[in-house]
């Protein structure tokens, strides 16, 4: 209250306390109390209606519409004539900005939605929420903000990918047709013997049975392990499409994350790049499951391009994880040079597999050096098709 | 719900919400003061009747006024010259009134300029809060039917009037206040003066004082609703009317407490008061010379009209000239007819321009009210006849006895051929249409056919066909409506009727040749 508004209560005061005239004190009084009942009713609205978000963390994919839900509840026995709830979309697009005028009931609880889109990848907050009202009479305008925000975390892009898988460790999950690879632990059917069936697989119930000889089939079944190797150097790209690239590249990781998670592949992870503005590599072990698969796009929604130009194929010996034999290598890269394909060289050694994805307008010249020793797949910069043979 | 301004919601405001507020703020405020100030000087003669009509009748004028001449972009000279008539109109009323009640001896007054200042208040607060509430509808229109970012481009576009709007509805609600504030100081005074106001009064203040918080309240939701256009939001009526009702409600609850608060005596004499105040004087120390200089400043001005008094009683009065009386009767004579004049062509020569004369021509006043005027008299006519019908017949029904059944049979026939009788304007078609028919028989017989009284009006006709075949068609016309006019008791359509005169004058024009008398070869 300012000191005017006092000094002009305490003049009414003075009036109603000492002059004795009947209209007088009437409205007087009336001044008094229709002020007071304002204050008061602005201060129990205030007070008393709520406004907190429904879900404190939301994730989506990158362009994936997301709808922003807010709850105001009045617990007051007051009503609301009408308030206005405003949210603050941030970073975000908003198509129908959170802007609403809302009139509550005494108790009555009401859910606000909106839809945003993410245009960048990140983690971001939306908010606070604000209320704006005030009594009937506006004589006192009230605004109150929430005081919760809400975290939002915006995965890349995920594209489909066709990607063959020949190599790998037996009794996995992939189907390939290398009988090479029979998981004697999945049957598939019985069939009659063929000459160079081993004796092994006879299934002598079934042949005594039929007087007959029958073989097991089993399926063939194929387990690879990922490890995917990002290069997010910011030097390595080049100026031009800079910023698109390394989208480009986040965006094909997060698709070979999600796609070895539907043939339901361990996944791991190792990037040259930058996370929560620390200096250490994003490292993750190699393992299975959606929650680490989670983890992992997390992981890749939080990262940012590292300055400079480091060697990205060292964070694979100094991150010290595991990389068992057979284990795929993907490694995303916009240049490829000597010394990092003598250190792939290393990994494949050990019995890895090594497949390049090459980002950017040097993926012919590399092709055509490393084309021979590698598996290089291209990476096209516009398109839901990210790789071309 | 309508997420933008409609049509509807600014005529609501612009013909009911923004009138209301202009005409009924400084009634409200006109009324009380008039009603304290009644009680304040209970001495002085004032004006007898009561005002409350009078600025009424001039607030709405001035609200339906403003909102024609608005639409026709009406200058401010304009709106002068209304004001101009309001007051003579209003002086003309007064001149009448009090003559009336003085008689032949009647001259200006306090009493009669009293009321004139109140109808000039009135229609000047009016104005300016009706002009200053004009800004936010300029605003409102110009942002009607647009909703969301385009209301908000809308705004951004507009923000010269936006800021002009909240400027305007912060000047008023600075009026109301002090409207407020000059009927509590006055409501002061009178109890001070242990003065008791009158019941119109007592209601007037009060209505004074509910009024003026609601209007506060409603410039407050006008500000706030400007503000959320400016973020997209438009305010739907039913939340308006939602929020109108909680303030309503607001002040009959403080309403109801105060009047059982409220009473004609105060907790603490006022004699407290005033010692309290003479202590509070006392702690402030006023040096002695300003005392003595105050002290020596009113004998100084007792001293001068001591002075100027016996001046005036010393001098003798300068015995006026009659040459000058007569020059300055004169020139009083010459300034009155130059301001009467300057005012009639203020007044009346904007009623003299081309365009109202062409407004007149197009209109023709004068044929419409000769119109106007001849139905009201067929009509009164009329039912002066249907009155003395009915009067002579309910005589009859009383006189005649049961006996004489066969007599009123007979005068109930009679009653029914007079109910027959044509009417006025039956009576008059009739003639005319037989004059026409006449003017036929009469160019007929100057072809040489002559008229018997033993032919039928078709009979004629056909000699006459027979005589000019080519107007054989238009003849039996004729006939046709003479007949129809003639043996008929309805009104014939003044279309066909027009035509029968139309048809007897080409009729005229023809000859036996059947060529028109323009081509006709003399000899």
């Amino acid at each position: 209250m300012k000191a005017s508004h006092i000094l002009l209560f305490l003049i009414l005061l003075v009036v109603v306390f000492f002059f004795p005239l009947r209209i007088l004190q009437f409205v007087t009084l009336l001044y008094i109390v229709v002020v007071g009942l304002s204050f008061l009713y602005s201060r129990i609205i205030s007070r008393y209606v709520i406004i907190r978000r429904k879900d404190t963390l939301l994730r989506a994919h990158r362009f994936e519409p997301m709808e922003i839900a807010l709850i105001v509840e009045n617990r007051s026995p007051l009503p609301v004539a009408y308030l206005n709830v405003l949210d603050e979309p941030n970073y975000f697009f908003a198509s129908e900005p959170g802007n609403f005028l809302i009139s509550l009931r005494p108790g009555e609880r009401k859910i606000l939605n909106y839809p945003i889109e993410s245009q960048r990848r990140g983690q971001y907050s939306v908010g606070p929420a604000l209320i704006q009202g005030s009594d009937p009479l506006g004589l006192f305008p009230f605004r109150k903000q929430s005081k919760e925000n809400q975290t939002l975390i915006v995965y890349p892009e995920v594209l489909p990918l066709s990607l063959q898988t020949a190599e790998g460790l037996p009794a996995g999950a992939i189907r390939v047709e290398n009988r090479v690879y029979e998981d004697v632990t999945r049957y598939r059917s019985l069939r009659e013997y063929l000459p160079g069936d081993a004796l092994r697989r006879v299934n002598w119930k079934a042949s005594a049975k039929t007087g007959q000889l029958f073989v097991m089939d089993y399926l063939p079944l194929l387990h690879a392990p990922v490890l995917i190797l990002l290069n997010l150097n910011s030097e390595d790209y080049p100026m031009r499409f800079r910023y698109h690239r390394i989208e480009r590249a986040a965006t094909l990781a997060a698709s070979l994350v999600v796609h070895f998670l539907s043939l339901r592949q361990e996944i791991g992870l190792i990037a040259s790049a930058r996370l929560d503005r620390g200096e250490a590599a994003p490292v993750a072990e190699i393992g299975g499951g959606h929650e680490h698969a989670t983890a992992l796009l997390e992981m890749l929604a939080k990262m940012e391009a590292a300055p400079g130009s480091r060697d990205f194929t060292q964070a694979l010996f100094a991150a010290g994880i595991e990389v068992p034999v057979r284990t795929r290598l993907e490694v995303i890269t916009p240049t490829l040079s000597e010394l990092h394909c003598a250190r792939l060289r290393q990994i494949r050694e050990k019995g890895c597999s090594v497949e390049i994805f090459l980002l950017g307008e040097q993926h012919h010249s590399n092709r055509q050096t490393y084309g021979r020793e590698f598996r290089i797949l291209s990476v096209q910069d516009f398109g839901n098709e990210l790789i071309y043979q | 719900m309508s997420l933008s301004i409609s049509k509807r919601y600014l005529r609501m405001y612009r013909s009911a919400i923004h009138p209301l507020l202009s005409i009924f703020l400084p009634l409200l405020f006109l009324l009380s003061v008039d009603q304290l100030l009644r009680v304040l000087f209970p001495e002085i003669p004032w004006f007898p009747r009561h005002l409350a009509p009078l600025l009424l009748a001039a607030g709405i004028e001035e609200a339906v006024m403003g909102n024609l001449l608005f639409k026709e972009r009406a200058s401010f000279v304009a709106r002068i010259r209304e004001l101009c008539s309001v007051l003579a109109v209003a002086f003309g009323y007064l001149f009448v009134l009090f003559r009336v009640q003085s008689g032949p001896d009647f001259h200006l007054s306090p009493s009669l300029i009293y009321p004139m200042a109140a109808i000039l208040l009135q229609w000047l607060f009016s104005n300016r809060i009706h002009s200053g509430l004009r800004e936010r509808e300029i605003l409102l229109s110009a942002l009607a039917g647009k909703g969301g970012s385009g209301l908000r481009h809308s705004l951004r576009d507009s923000s010269y009037q936006a800021g002009l709007t909240i400027r305007v509805l912060r000047n008023i609600k600075a009026a109301v206040i002090v409207f407020q504030f000059l009927v509590v100081a006055l409501l002061i005074a009178a109890a001070v003066l242990k003065r008791q106001p009158t019941i119109i009064g007592v209601l007037s203040a009060a209505l004074h004082a509910a009024g003026g918080l609601l209007c506060i309240g409603m410039l407050h939701t006008f500000v706030e609703e400007q503000l959320l256009l400016g973020s997209g939001v438009f305010v739907p009526l039913r939340f308006e009317r939602r929020r109108l009702v909680f303030s309503l409600s607001i002040l009959a609850i403080a309403g109801g407490l105060v009047i059982l608060a409220a009473r004609d005596a105060s907790l603490l004499p006022l004699s407290a008061l005033i010692a309290l105040l003479r202590k509070l004087a006392s702690l402030f120390h006023f040096p002695a010379e300003g005392r003595g200089l105050t002290e020596a400043l009113q004998n100084v001005m007792i001293d001068r009209r001591h002075y100027y008094n016996a001046m005036l009683r010393t001098q003798p009065l300068p015995v006026a000239n009659p040459l000058a009386l007569l020059l300055v009767e004169l020139l009083r004579r010459l300034v009155t007819t130059l301001l009467g004049t300057g005012l009639f062509l203020f007044l009346v020569s904007p009623l003299l321009s081309q365009d109202f004369v062409d407004r007149l021509q197009e209109l023709k006043p004068f044929q419409a009210s000769v119109k106007k005027l001849r139905a009201f008299l067929s009509f009164s006519v009329r039912l002066w006849l249907r009155l003395t019908h009915w009067l002579r017949l309910s005589r009859s029904r009383h006189i005649l006895p049961v006996a004489e059944d066969k007599e009123d049979k007979r005068s109930s026939a009679k009653s029914r051929g007079r109910a027959r009788r044509l009417s006025v304007q039956k009576k008059v078609q009739m003639g005319r249409v037989g004059r026409a028919f006449a003017a036929l028989l009469h160019w007929g017989e100057a072809l040489g056919i002559p008229y018997f009284l033993f032919n039928t009006p078709q009979e004629y006709t056909s000699k006459l066909a027979a005589v000019v075949p080519a107007g054989a068609g238009q003849l039996s016309f004729v006939v046709e409506i003479f007949e129809e006019v003639m043996f008929s008791t309805h009104l014939i359509a003044s279309g066909r009727i027009s035509r029968y005169f139309r048809t007897i004058r080409l009729l005229r024009r023809l000859t036996p040749e059947g060529t028109t008398e323009a081509g006709r070869s003399r000899p």
